[in-house]
């Protein structure tokens, strides 16, 4: 079938003004923003702040908070200011410290003060410490306590020596000597002070002899007696020592405590740790009374050596919020679980590992406690075990310090176990949509503790109100950093940008990080060339010098098309061939290219195959598209009969995956095309999603898609017919490059906006789609008429093969 | 000056003796003389067909024989050899030491005249049964005491006794004997007296000691006896001419005041 390209008039392109939305620099009422006030709020955010408000104000448990929204939109610095000035005006926090337990050490006793005690109470203690140093020796130091000293060791020595006297007086009384011996004690018969020889003995006569024998013996029951008795008056001096050690520390260490205690009269709690400490004092009297030197040859002792007897007085401030005013407000920017919930160090000392109270480190959540906590959530939900510890702690409303090892059952030594610290602070998550999605889902506590989102958009719209708004927020922005002031020229620039970040003309991107580069870069710029305030060119150099820094892949895929390495027609006419637009996102950048699609269309079963997918490359979104295409022709063309069509549709030199439905225009013009044996214009560049109607509907990158066909086309020269078919819906979207605006104003480049596949066939084709009359035909002549008639010629055959067999047989 | 003698193998302080007799003698640039009796009365006692001592820590009895306490004997030698040579090379000192057999105090009294100091352990005579060691908990030490009764020896005395309680730490209690002279005696002994108390006065002020007096009266070893027990003395200090200091004497002193013992010849 011949079809004929009559004179019609068809859509025409969109006039240069809809391509672009420049922003009227003359209407923003300022020549710099050096005139213009900061800005105090945040741009846009009015329903994020008012759940930050919200979340933060509210005191009841699980009211913790989740910021979400991408990455660099000041969500961090919108939730830090909010946060200061709402716990500048609140009370700070008690102190917390950890002290000794003297009954179970491995328990360390935490003690609440009020707001800076905590740092004077270890203040005291130390002095305390230092004094007991100093008033014990010097009480055991004084005469009266020497002087009763004395008299318990002369009552012990004349008991003794009382002992032995009487002894050696009996002996003597009997001619007997009392001797010592290298091992003990011996008695013997003596004349004038000097023991008797054997042959001296010998010669005494036998009742002497016999009153010897009878005599030594009794005096080995006596000295008997009183060797067994010396253990006890050992034991009864050394009682006695320790009673009068004990009334004189007593003495001494009262005298010390009674001022200090008066201190803490109104801290019950402190009161009873300083009564612990008074008796372990005086249990540990001889600690203070030892020399400070150590005995030559005794290892040095490390100065935080858990040994050391005078640590276990020590005070260990957790929390101290002496030189703070308000609540606490603390980011954590290592959340692992340590850093949370604190841990309990370790010292080795002669190859051992050793630990007291006073290696208890706080963790976040002590710091915080009485304030707010702000956390990245990513951040910790791949530290291992911050997440669950984070969770416990909060449900607990109470700060255990455990190690990871403890936590799994791992570590089986002795460590410490500190009495938990309740807690009551407010957590702020912030991190991105996706987490807060899915740990709602999968996290069933998640809801419990994280009750109010404060979700950050990330555009705003665009009008004459918010272009000054986004001035000011230039303003504040130029000042914080130090930055020249901008021209109106520039702003106008800048607020242009903003629009083509958000990716539409009617919206301006929230993006501040995005948006601070730039004014940082167009500063660096404006310096570069001399000027005082930063103007428009020093911003679209700015612009310019981003994206020449980044589009090395763009440049080199468009070289490949440029020199036929990629196949990519910008004229002619090829039939079941077109130009579909892909967009490539490297995530700081992205960019468009054209890609070849081709159909092809023959007798089947009425399957369109979808090369891509069946090779696994297509994505499921793409493959959707295909299927809608599919149904499209079927409804359209062949609702009666049997669709009798296999089509096969395909990217051409496409080796990676292919996802998203925005080349379904295309594809289902290719194919088409392939039908009706009518060539396309390959100067135009199709980009849109179909649905089963045929209504082109709205894709994504638009921007991106004419600007990547256009670089194209001008490496091979404009021709004046080039083009890109875009949905209609897209065209609030356009924020075009200026190149590609000033080429279309000189008519150079096109750009159409299509609402059907109809109106898309009739520019690329140059033939009228055709519409069906009253009886339900198309025109003559017409591109659906011929796209039928093929349909329902295929339909023949195939029923003509079908019945061919039948036909057969009856031959 | 040119020995100190020191009697060695006593018990509780035979180390504290030692150790003063080396360091008298370094500062002297005296040599030191090791004396150790090996007591007669014991050999005997071990010879008796009923000789046994009673344990001191174990509270048993067992029998003596002349073969074990010469065992005994030889071994506390060995010791007191060693603790001697270990000392005297300390305060690099010329040293001897000498093994004698009889009763301690003769053999001490014998020995004497080759020494111009000698200190006495406490425990020499065998005669004085332990203390327990209840010193060891002292807080402090005890005094210096120092016998002085205006004689020339006594002022040698006195210049030891400030050695000992300067180098030890000590307080210095001189203890006044009461001379014949102001009994109303000669005149000339009393003026000598006055002139050698006024010397001691001096070597004390220039030694920068400002010692404690005590006044004693009767001189005889009871009222010395008494005096040292007053004074709490950890060392009594004595010129070897000024008392009669026969064997019983000094048995008698060393056994009844409780503390070593430095005779300065």
């Amino acid at each position: 079938m011949a079809l004929t390209r009559p004179i019609v008039a068809f859509l025409q392109p969109l006039p240069p003004g809809a391509l672009y939305r420049g922003c009227n620099a003359d209407a923003l009422g300022f020549e710099t923003t050096a005139e213009l006030a900061d800005l105090a709020e945040v741009m846009g955010q009015a329903r994020a702040m008012e759940a930050l408000r919200f979340g933060t104000g509210i005191r009841r448990e699980g009211y913790n908070l989740y910021v979400l929204g991408p990455p660099g939109m000041g969500k961090h610095a919108a939730v830090q200011r909010l946060l200061q000035g709402r716990a500048a005006a609140e009370s700070a926090p008690s102190d917390w410290c950890y002290v000794n337990n003297f009954k179970h050490p491995h328990q360390p006793r935490a003690l609440r003060l009020p707001p800076g005690r905590a740092t004077t109470l270890r203040r005291n203690m130390e002095g305390l410490v230092e004094e007991l140093r100093a008033a014990i020796p010097a009480a055991f130091e004084s005469e009266e306590y020497r002087a009763r000293v004395e008299e318990i060791e002369e009552e012990f020595k004349e008991r003794h020596e009382q002992a032995f006297r009487e002894l050696q007086q009996h002996a003597e009384q009997h001619e007997i000597a009392f001797l010592r011996t290298p091992a003990g004690f011996g008695f013997a018969p003596m004349r004038k002070g000097e023991v008797l020889s054997p042959e001296e003995y010998k010669q005494l006569p036998k009742s002497e002899q016999e009153r010897i024998g009878a005599v030594i013996p009794a005096l080995e029951e006596q000295l008997h007696r009183i060797l067994r008795q010396i253990p006890q008056w050992k034991k009864e001096s050394r009682q006695k020592m320790q009673q009068l050690n004990r009334e004189v520390a007593m003495l001494a260490v009262d005298h010390v405590l009674d001022e200090f205690r008066a201190c803490y009269a109104d801290l019950p709690q402190v009161a009873d740790y300083l009564t612990q400490v008074q008796q372990d004092v005086l249990e540990r009297v001889d600690d203070f009374r030892r020399q400070e030197e150590p005995p030559p040859g005794t290892p040095p002792e490390l100065p935080v050596s858990p040994v050391h007897p005078f640590r276990r007085y020590q005070v260990n401030v957790i929390v101290g919020n002496g030189e703070e005013q308000g609540a606490p407000v603390l980011y954590e920017d290592n959340p692992t679980f340590q850093n949370l919930v604190g841990r309990v160090e370790h010292v080795a000392q002669f190859g051992a590992l050793v630990t007291d109270f006073g290696l208890i480190k706080p963790g976040a959540l002590h710091r915080a406690n009485g304030g707010y906590l702000v956390l990245d959530a990513h951040k910790v939900l791949i530290q291992p075990f911050a997440w669950e510890g984070l969770k416990r702690t909060l449900h607990a409303h109470r700060i255990a310090i455990e190690s990871p090892g403890q936590l799994l059952s791992l570590v089986s030594t002795v460590s410490l176990e500190p009495e938990p610290i309740p807690l009551d602070v407010k957590v702020i998550l912030v991190g991105e949509r996706l987490l807060y999605y899915l740990l709602h889902r999968l996290d069933p506590e998640f809801p419990e503790l994280f009750k109010v989102a404060a979700d950050f958009e990330d555009e705003v719209e665009r009008n004459a109100e918010n272009d000054l708004l986004y001035a000011r927020l230039i303003t504040t922005i130029t000042r914080q950093e130090g930055l020249r002031s901008f021209d109106r020229g520039a702003v106008a620039r800048v607020i242009e940008h903003g629009a083509r970040l958000a990716g539409d003309a009617e919206r301006l991107s929230t993006h501040l990080r995005g948006i601070a580069d730039l004014l940082r870069e167009a500063d660096y710029w404006s310096g570069a060339a001399g000027h005082e305030v930063v103007t428009r060119e020093d911003v679209q150099k700015a612009i310019d010098a981003q994206v020449h820094r980044v589009d090395r892949l763009r440049t080199r895929m468009h070289e490949a098309i440029e020199r036929g390495t990629v196949l990519i027609d910008t004229g002619g006419e090829r039939v079941a061939q077109v130009n579909g637009l892909s967009v490539i996102d490297l995530g700081n950048f992205a960019f468009a290219q054209p890609s070849r699609i081709t159909a092809t269309a023959g007798l089947g079963e009425g399957e369109v195959i979808d090369i891509e997918r069946e090779v696994e490359l297509g994505g499921p979104v793409h493959s959707k598209g295909m299927l809608i295409l599919s149904a499209f022709l079927r409804s359209r063309y062949s609702s009666d009969l049997p669709f009798s069509l296999s089509a096969s549709l395909v990217f051409e030199q496409s080796y990676g995956e292919v996802e998203g439905d925005s080349a379904s225009v295309a594809e289902l013009c290719a194919l088409l095309s392939a039908l009706a044996q009518v060539p396309i214009k390959q100067s135009l560049a199709v980009t849109g999603s179909v649905n089963q109607h045929g209504q082109v509907q709205t894709i994504g990158g638009v921007n991106e898609k004419i600007e990547g066909f256009f670089d194209v086309c001008k490496r091979r020269a404009l021709t004046g017919s080039q083009g890109v078919l875009i949905p209609s819906s897209n065209v609030k979207h356009l924020m075009l490059r200026q190149d590609v605006v000033e080429a279309a104003a000189e008519g150079q480049f096109h750009v159409y906006a299509i609402d059907n596949v109809d109106q898309a066939m009739e520019l690329l084709t140059g033939i009228p789609a055709g519409e069906r009359d009253e009886a339900g035909r198309f025109p003559e002549g017409s591109l659906n008429q011929c796209i039928e008639a093929r349909l329902h010629e295929l339909s023949e055959t195939r029923r003509a093969y079908a019945e061919r067999p039948a036909q057969d047989s009856s031959d | 000056m040119q020995r100190v003698l020191v009697l060695l193998g006593t018990l509780d302080d035979g180390e504290w003796a030692l150790r003063a007799a080396c360091s008298l003698a370094s500062q002297l640039e005296a040599e030191i003389l090791g004396l150790f009796v090996e007591d007669i009365n014991l050999l005997r006692l071990a010879e008796l067909p009923f000789g046994r001592e009673v344990l001191y820590g174990s509270l048993g009895t067992r029998r003596l024989d002349p073969a074990l306490m010469e065992r005994q004997l030889r071994a506390q030698v060995e010791r007191a050899r060693r603790a001697l040579q270990a000392a005297a090379e300390r305060v690099r000192i010329h040293w001897s030491f000498r093994v004698v057999r009889g009763q301690v105090v003769a053999e001490v009294l014998t020995a004497a005249p080759e020494a111009d100091l000698l200190v006495l352990g406490q425990q020499v005579g065998s005669r004085r049964p332990p203390t327990g060691g209840a010193q060891r908990i002292l807080p402090r030490a005890r005094p210096v005491l120092v016998f002085f009764d205006g004689s020339e020896g006594a002022l040698r005395a006195l210049a030891t006794a400030i050695h000992i309680a300067r180098a030890e730490g000590r307080d210095l209690v001189v203890l006044r004997a009461v001379p014949d002279s102001e009994k109303g005696s000669e005149a000339t002994s009393a003026l000598e007296h006055r002139a050698l108390e006024h010397r001691a006065a001096e070597r004390l002020r220039v030694a920068g000691m400002s010692p404690r007096y005590q006044r004693l009266t009767g001189a005889n070893t009871a009222s010395l006896i008494e005096a040292v027990r007053r004074a709490r003395a950890g060392i009594l200090v004595m010129p070897e001419d000024t008392m009669p200091l026969g064997s019983q004497h000094l048995q008698t002193l060393l056994g009844a005041i409780g503390c070593p013992l430095v005779l300065v010849r």
